[in-house]
């Protein structure tokens, strides 16, 4: 019963995250706003979803390898944003945090 | 109730595939493309076919986004005109629309006409515990059909002794991409898992969806994406005899197979899965190293700064020769 | 539980139906770039979603693959294009 309330709750906020992160896509005004919106809550959508997968599952090895799996794509996916971030021109990535202060 | 979510996969991937086919820029054609190839992975899944979704995943998802972006960067230098001409009159594209109407009728005419019949599953799933392994896809694959694999590895392998042979004056793409320590990082990343993930797929393809091509197309693009960080290597990866062991091993398991039980490819008895790993293990590092030359003929590059260099630099020496 | 899993999906196929939006719309080429690395994670979660709690080993493998095989795209996206904030409208000429 708790599991299936746990369960509940974790899917809820990894809806909810990966929900936010794609109506920051939609909404942020900016390729690098969108970047940080997309890669920071998406990811934790991810560890909430495989979180309430991993902890339903009988076979512990593969819950085991959810959990790898996600830290793998919280690696890839901060390096490649690291990646495209670089390749943002400057001034605008500028410009954005003087708009801002 | 799965309903639902077969419904919208399937209206989101024919939406998609009419965006890449309209849309008037290529680049943003074959965006769509990629994400199309993602969608399609899914699709397969929930036809029930996890091995082709896997290849799917890999291939189109990954190694055609890159192929065709590095076809679409070669084609800028080339200055190839960007949509066709318009077409001068009806008739082509009426009699085309007029032949894919009538596939399509007879598909969906035939799925509904068919009786229950439910193919050859139930003879292979009799004759299963004889083939040596318990996958019923890499059974029928390099067992029951494995004549058809060979030529299917043959047909592999023409294709890229064909595009080699188109590709002799091939132009040098300047690869725009900087030695960065995020590519380094990713690269450490990315290539040993891809290395052990890859034979992770061809080990279990015998009793769990995976196999050769899998794991040759996720091999595939760990040699892709350390072509495009110029990762220079210590042996040449153009190896005629990497990319020639698929299909030798497997002519050598026909003819050795042919000697020892009279018959072709017909594997002597309790040794089946011997035989089947063997000829995957080839097939699957001649698959990585073939799709790798397909990739390697678009996108030929010629760097400023290497992003890690292993050795010197044979690949420049190589490219130089060559053009 | 069941249905747990198929609300779980539909809500993941909503978010990517949202990110392509941001596909087809972007302004920039980045914006192009960042939907297909949504598409991506996206398609990850859908299939550990539908994974039947870890029952179907191969939809985790399928996640693996995809997880392993998404670089390979932005950074053959990111060498082929030189600058990630040139806009190109929908009948503008391709500049790289």
């Amino acid at each position: 019963m708790i599991l299936d309330i746990l369960t509940a709750l974790l899917f809820g906020f990894g809806l909810f995250f990966f929900l936010a992160g794609s109506i920051g896509l939609l909404r942020f005004p900016d390729v690098i706003s969108r970047l940080h919106a997309l890669t920071k809550a998406d990811n934790v959508g991810l560890a909430c979803i495989a979180l309430a997968v991993a902890i339903n599952t009988e076979n512990w090895m593969i819950s085991l390898k959810l959990m790898l799996l996600w830290l793998l794509v919280l690696m890839i996916s901060s390096l490649l944003s690291c990646l495209i971030a670089q390749r943002v021109p400057k001034p605008q990535a500028n410009r954005l945090r003087e708009e801002q202060c | 109730m799965l309903a639902v979510i077969d419904l919208s996969i399937a209206t989101i991937i024919i939406i998609i595939a009419a965006f890449s086919l309209f849309s008037r820029k290529i680049l943003s054609s074959i965006i769509y493309f990629i994400a199309f190839g993602l969608l399609v992975s899914l699709a397969w899944i929930r036809l029930g076919a996890p091995d082709v979704a896997i290849a799917e995943a890999a291939i189109g998802a990954g190694l055609t986004g890159a192929l065709f972006l590095a076809t679409w960067k070669r084609l800028q230098r080339v200055k190839a005109p960007e949509t066709g001409e318009a077409a001068s009159s009806i008739v082509l594209p009426l009699s085309i629309s007029l032949l894919s109407l009538l596939l399509t009728a007879f598909v969906v005419g035939s799925i509904f006409n068919s009786v229950s019949s439910a193919g050859l599953a139930s003879l292979v799933n009799e004759t299963l515990p004889q083939s040596g392994v318990s996958n019923p896809v890499t059974a029928v694959l390099l067992n029951f059909r494995s004549f058809d694999t060979l030529l299917e590895i043959a047909v592999l392998f023409l294709t890229m002794l064909a595009i080699r042979a188109l590709a002799i004056d091939f132009a040098i793409v300047q690869v725009n991409i900087k030695s960065s320590i995020f590519l380094q990082g990713i690269l450490a990343l990315v290539v040993p898992l891809s290395i052990i993930a890859g034979a992770y797929l061809l080990w279990i393809g015998s009793s769990e969806p995976g196999g050769a091509f899998q794991a040759g197309a996720i091999w595939a693009g760990a040699l892709v994406i350390m072509q495009l960080a110029n990762i220079k290597f210590l042996f040449r990866l153009h190896n005629n005899g990497l990319l020639s062991i698929g299909l030798g091993v497997f002519i050598f398991a026909a003819i050795a197979t042919y000697l020892l039980t009279g018959s072709v490819l017909m594997y002597p008895a309790d040794q089946a899965k011997f035989w089947i790993l063997a000829i995957e293990t080839a097939a699957a590092v001649s698959i990585a190293f073939i799709l790798y030359e397909l990739f390697c003929v678009s996108h030929s590059s010629v760097e400023t700064k290497p992003a890690v260099s292993v050795a010197h630099d044979r690949m420049a020496t190589e490219g130089a020769n060559k053009s | 539980m069941h249905t747990l899993l198929i609300i779980a999906a539909c809500g993941l196929i909503l978010a990517f139906a949202i990110g392509l939006v941001r596909v087809v719309r972007g302004p920039t080429k980045g914006d192009r770039l960042l939907s297909l690395q949504l598409t991506g994670t996206t398609g990850i979660a859908l299939l550990i979603v539908l994974s039947n709690f870890g029952e179907n080993n191969a939809l985790i493998n399928t996640a693996f693959v995809l997880a392993l095989l998404a670089p390979i795209t932005t950074v053959a996206y990111l060498s082929v294009i030189k600058t990630l904030s040139a806009t190109d409208g929908r009948g503008e000429s391709d500049d790289t």
